[in-house]
This record gives C-alpha cells, structure tokens and sequence, in this order.
C-alpha cells in the first residue's frame, strides 16, 4: 500500500518544526545539546518503545518523520543513536525485567542509548567483530574496540556487540550486551568533528559485566544487528531527505536574491537547470526514502537488498545535490557558518555511512535478482 | 514492488498481464520486444484486440470507453503492456487527439473520430512541429484562411510520426495572424486524403522512415473541423502535452529493455565466460536499474497524490519526462554495449524497414534501437523546455 502521511505524522512534524523553532535553530545554528531533553519531555524519543513500559509504539514511518525534519537542521542529537537504534534494538532484544529495569531513564530521558556494534577495520561489514566476551564467574568480560560509535560521546549505556564464540568474520557466536558508560573498564574517546557530531571511539579492558546484562536475542543476534544496519540506513535516508529538501530551498531562495551583472542570478537558463537538476534529485531521493523505509517490514532478504540499493541511490543524490547547492552559492557556500555548507557536511557523512557507493553496488552485483522485482 | 499496491490493484495487474499474453500475436510482440519495426497492420490488429475489451482507452471518460480507473490502475495497465511487449495503443489516437476531442470537441466530433479513434479505423498523426517551429512552437506559420466554403491550409509540418499510414492530421495552425504568438492559433482535423496535401518521408540515423514531412498547398478545410474555438488552439496544445508528458516516463518499457539487457548479456560470450560476468558491467547496470526504481517511485507518488486531488496534471510529472528519457536512453546504451563488435553490421534496409529480414538478430537491431531513442529526449517538449517549466512552475525562477 502506497503511504500515505497519517494525521499523526502530520502533527508530528508540526511538533518538530516549532520545537526547532523554539530552540532557536529555525533559520541559523545548530541544533543545541538541550534539544535531546526537550524531545524527552515531550516522549518523543519513546518511538521505538512499546506500550506496555510506557512508550509510544510508534511505527517506522513516524520514526522517519523526525528524522526528516532533524536533518534540515545541523546539529548532532542522540535522537538516531538512542530513540531509533538503540531503542528499537533493545525492544527486540531485551527480556521484560532488563527493559523494566531501563524504562524509567528511557522515558524521561536520563537513559541514551549508542549502539557499539561497528569496530576498527571492518568497515562496513557489521559480523566482523573482533572485541570478546569470555565467561568469567557467572558473567562475562569484554574486551576490545569499537569505533564509530553514533552518539557515543553523550550516551550513558552502550549496545555492544562482542563474540562468545566463532571467528572474526562469522555470522554466528555474536552476542549483544548493555554496557553502562560508567563502569570500569569503559573507556569512552569523542572525537573532535567539525559538523558537530557526537560519535565517539570505545575502548573495552576487562569489563565485568553480569549474566544478566547479555541482551537475549535468542541466537537471532545476527538477524537483530543485520536488521539494525537496515533500520541504520533508511533512518538516515530519512534524515539525509531533510537535509536535501533544505539544501534545495536554501539554494532557490539563494538564487533570486543574489544579485550579479545587474540581475539575479536565478534569471540565468544555466543556473535554472542545475537548480532544476537538484530539485528532480531531491524528489526521486524522497521517493526512494519512502521506499526503503516501507520496506523495512518485508523479507530480510527483500529488505537489505531493497536497502543497499536505495543506499547507493541516495548516496549519488546526496552528492549531486550537496555539490551543486555549494556550486550555486559559491563561495559563501564552503564557509563554516553556512547552513548550505554544514548540511553538505551532513549530506557527504550520510554517503560513508551504513555502506559507501562500492559497497552497495558491489553486494548487489553478487545478487542474481533485480531489485525491480521487489 | 508488491508492497506498495493494494490486493485489488494486484489482482488487475494479474488478470492483465494473462490477457495481454494469450490474445496479443505472439509474433507481434516478439517484434516490439526486440526491437523491429512494426507493419501499420501489426499495430491495427493489436489495438483492435485490445479495444474489443475496452482496453485500448481506459482512462477516456467512461461514455467513450473509459473504464473509470484510478490513476495508479492506468500505471499498472500501461506497465503491463509494456511489460509484456505489447504495442502501445497508438498515442496519436489514443493520448492526444482523442482526449482532446472529449474534453473539447463538438458533440458531432466525438462521434464521429472517437469510436473509430479508439479501434485504430482511422490513424492520426500530429502536426504540431514546423521547420521554423520546434522548441518554440508557438513560432508556428502554417496558416488557415477562411473563404466561403471553409478553412484554406498552406504550410509545413515537420518531423510527422507515421504520416505515412495516417488517416487524418490534427494541425495547429494560424488563423489570426495579428494577434499575439500563441493567441491566433487553432487546432484544426484535416482528412489525409484532401487536395493539396504531400507526404514526403525523412530517413533517420537509424535508416528507418518514422517521420515525414507534410505540406498543405491550397488544402480545404471544412469548418467543422475546427476543434472547439478558433484561436484557441494554443490551450488544447497545452492540454494534450501535459497529458503526454504524465505517460512518457516508459517506466514498463525501460524494465522491459533491462530485462533484455540482463538475459543478452548472460547469453553473450566474453572472456572465460559472459558479459554478465563482468562486474564492471553488472555495476553499471545496476545503477541504471536503481534509477528506474527510484523513477517508479516518484511516479507512483506524483499518482497517488492525483488521485486525491482534482487529477490536474502535476508540473511535477516533467520530472518524468526528463529522467524517463534518460532512462530509456540508457537501456538503449546497455543493448548497444551488449551487442559489442556484433552491433556493427545495421541490417536494415533503407528502402523498406518493415521488410528487415526475419533473421535479422538483436545485436544488429541494437544500433538502430540506440540510435532512434535519441528521439525521446527531443519530443513531447525536449528535456530542456522541461526545465524552463520547472524552474518556473515549480522553483519560481
């Protein structure tokens, strides 16, 4: 069925564009620190939750909404580590007394979450997990590293994905745990980023964890985390169309008011058609967005090929569009106080995320099916 | 592609593509699939069968044959015949003339061309374009005089698709030459056959004979042929365009053509193995089919949103024409790349396309596909007047 934006997600955006507002970040700066505890006192990143702990059971089209209009703002927010990916991991995988046991912080927000499931190395191959968890007196002891933590500088307990069993590459003897940022052990290492992002590095030495703090996914960990990749690139998707759509306004609006050679420079046939070339991207780019994010309740065979795709399609558009916005602008287009300049930044991050244009396109030349099936 | 489709829409899908591929002459859409000329009877015998299901103008209004279907139903039951190598239900009937005349002709017109219109008795071609008057068709001089007994034409068409099997023309022509560019032109239907009409055939690159040149020296036409209001041509032009442009995507035929490429490239020795093998090549198809799915996408989305609104043409459906274009281009391009060496030797004969040998194999047919599909970018309002009217329509540049 072709979706359509329910009442809901209509207020939802509603919502979301006059808390930007409120926070100060409609026209100019970033997304400020406080907009996470803003969010939660409105139970917004509860999306991922089910209802009996309190939380919204929100559906993945809802998610996408607030992650659309996060992404026409720069700024990092825990909102895409902790209230999609972590929540929605830890709805799927967490036994009733762990959820219990969090649900307090998670719904009113003194809980984040940051999934560590990537590591040095392994680029975008989420079973190459290196980091291990040994059996040690009726618990286990992690240790390892993970890189590229989403949220990770700001999180109070990470998702990690560290081996009971197998090697390195293999799909199986993968487990998942709830580490929290403060026990010893955890060493948490940000790093600086121009764009504002608040991912961070992990360094796991010998951390005691219970028995009790494995996530119990019932052996299907690699489904989880496979389907985590999955919900990874369509919510980024989501955002990275934000970001498209205020890229592509900024630049119109940019072109009729910047004057050259006695007129604006909208009035040139040239710029016209690299605007209208960026405008045609960024309507396909939302089409494929909603594509990937309604096939996210399909097949999981369907659903990560569905998904490369949709990937490396969105990566060419993000870059078509983040280029020719900074073209149209010039100059003032690459400076760091630009909004046009910190949403290409967003834009170029999107295309190495989740999977780069090579990797897409190289799984999917492995695939004997054609994604217009599907 | 299931996901998006209701079950009802599903099981329409279902029912035609039987239909299309058990009565359709499995000869005739071995043609179209690879790529040969069709013979004028091909297309009569195709359209007939489908008219006599009332398949051939679905979405006319429904007292003149139309089924009443929603626009996403249209998308599908187009999809199909591509898809399934059908040929198209002759555009000039069928896309242009013929909801002109719904929407504006008199009560006499319709019944008269519109029957006949949908079951391919007569065969329109369109005279729009003009040596002097391409992209900037409102630069049209063909003109259209009255006397007593009726309109008298003089002038040049150019560029007319299948003048040379066409019954009847649609013609914009000029009949106030004072008045402002677009506002002294009127559409006018003029019988093939009158006095004074010559059909001159042009060869494209492709060696085929498509297209044609018309001239009209002293040719009477009878007042009743006027569609609707004198010097009010121009707006039916724009109606008819925009609806042609919302069909020109050729989502079906581009998926089609993939296919071809897919199954060729298997069949097609290289190396230790096929072409298929080459990951160069799979990667490079693959980010044509990307494209594709995206394109189906936004179509999809531009006619969901019309069917919940007034079913005005949406300016953005010039999205369509421009990157649909290009996307059959680039299926062409695969074929082309396909057929390699094996894509130099053309086949086929000037003098008489529709006689191209029977043998005649696909790498041979390639070139002339390639060659030809550089039409698509130009017709229908080229893809850079498409960008003129995005930038204004939509951007307000």
């Amino acid at each position: 069925m072709i979706a359509f934006p329910t009442d809901e997600q209509r207020m939802l955006e509603a919502t979301l564009v006059s808390m930007i507002a409120d926070l100060g970040a409609a026209d100019a700066g970033d997304l400020p620190l406080e907009t996470w505890a803003t969010m939660a006192a409105t139970g917004l990143q509860t999306l991922a939750l089910p209802e009996n702990i309190g939380g919204l059971a929100g559906s993945y089209a809802d998610m996408a909404v607030v992650m659309r209009e996060l992404g026409k703002v720069p700024g990092d927010t825990s909102y895409f580590p902790s209230a999609v990916l972590g929540s929605s991991l830890l709805a799927k995988t967490a036994r009733p007394e762990q959820l219990e046991a969090l649900a307090a912080g998670l719904l009113d927000g003194t809980v984040i979450l940051a999934p560590a499931l990537a590591e040095p190395g392994a680029r975008y191959d989420p079973f190459c997990v290196a980091t291990r968890a040994s059996a040690r007196s009726g618990g286990f002891a992690l240790t390892g590293l993970k890189s590229l933590v989403p949220g990770g500088a700001l999180a109070t307990h990470f998702i990690v994905a560290a081996r009971v069993a197998g090697a390195k590459t293999e799909r199986d003897g993968i487990a998942l745990f709830l580490v929290p940022a403060s026990i010893p052990g955890v060493q948490v290492k940000p790093y600086p980023a121009t764009d504002g992002s608040q991912d961070a590095d992990l360094c796991l030495q010998d951390v005691c964890l219970d028995a009790a703090a494995r996530l119990d996914a019932s052996a299907r960990e690699a489904d989880e985390i496979a389907f985590a990749n999955d919900l990874a690139i369509a919510m980024l998707a989501a955002e990275a169309t934000g970001a498209m759509d205020a890229v592509c306004e900024l630049t119109v609006d940019y072109l009729k008011v910047r004057k050259q050679f006695g007129t604006s420079i909208g009035s040139f046939q040239v710029l016209q058609h690299m605007a209208v070339d960026m405008y045609m991207d960024v309507e396909q780019a939302r089409a494929m967005t909603d594509y990937a994010i309604a096939m996210l309740d399909a097949e999981p065979e369907d659903r990560t090929m569905a998904l490369l795709g949709a990937k490396a399609f969105l990566n060419s558009a993000a870059q078509r569009i983040g280029e020719t916005a900074v073209q149209l602008h010039g100059a003032i287009g690459m400076t760091h106080e630009s909004r046009v300049g910190r949403l290409f930044q967003r834009l170029t991050r999107f295309r190495l995320r989740y999977g780069d244009t090579n990797h897409c396109l190289s799984i999917l030349a492995g695939i004997d099916r054609s994604i217009l099936e599907i | 592609m299931n996901s998006v489709f209701s079950a009802k829409d599903i099981a329409l899908r279902t029912e035609l593509r039987e239909f299309f591929r058990t009565q359709i002459p499995e000869d005739i859409r071995n043609k179209v699939s690879a790529g040969r000329p069709l013979t004028k009877k091909d297309y009569v015998v195709s359209q007939q069968i489908l008219n006599a299901q009332g398949l051939a103008v679905p979405h006319w209004p429904q007292e003149w044959g139309g089924k009443g279907w929603s626009g996403v139903q249209l998308y599908i039951y187009t999809e199909e015949l591509q898809r399934n190598s059908v040929p198209l239900p002759l555009q000039f009937n069928c896309y242009m003339i013929g909801p002109v005349i719904a929407a504006f002709g008199s009560e006499a017109q319709k019944h008269r061309f519109l029957p006949r219109a949908a079951n391919l008795d007569d065969w329109w071609c369109q005279g729009f374009s003009e040596p002097g008057a391409g992209s900037d068709l409102a630069s049209l001089r063909t003109s259209a005089v009255r006397t007593a007994d009726g309109y008298l034409v003089n002038g040049q068409k150019a560029w007319t698709t299948y003048a040379q099997y066409a019954d009847w023309i649609f013609c914009l022509v000029r009949t106030d030459t004072t008045a402002k560019k677009q506002a002294g032109i009127s559409m006018v239907l003029i019988d093939m056959k009158s006095p004074g009409v010559t059909v001159r055939p042009v060869i494209t690159v492709d060696g085929r004979h498509e297209v044609n040149e018309v001239f009209f020296d002293n040719v009477l036409v009878p007042f009743d042929n006027l569609v609707g209001e004198e010097n009010r041509g121009w707006d039916y032009a724009k109606f008819l365009l925009a609806n042609e442009r919302s069909g020109i995507a050729r989502i079906g035929l581009s998926k089609e053509r993939m296919e071809r490429v897919r199954r060729l490239a298997k069949q097609t020795p290289c190396g230790e193995g096929s072409l298929w093998d080459s990951e160069a090549f799979r990667q490079r198809y693959i980010s044509v089919e990307l494209e594709l799915k995206a394109l189906e996408h936004t179509q999809i989305g531009i006619l969901s949103r019309q069917d919940g609104s007034d079913g005005k043409p949406d300016p953005a459906s010039s999205i369509l024409k421009v990157r649909g274009s290009r996307l059959q281009q680039a299926a062409t391009d695969l074929l082309l790349e396909v057929a390699g060496p094996e894509g130099l030797r053309t086949l086929t004969s000037i003098a008489d396309p529709c006689q191209c040998p029977e043998t005649e194999d696909e790498p041979a047919l390639a070139i002339a596909t390639y060659l030809n599909f550089r039409k698509v970018s130009i017709y229908g309002g080229s893809n850079e007047i498409q960008r003129n009217i995005i930038a204004k329509t939509i951007l307000e540049l």
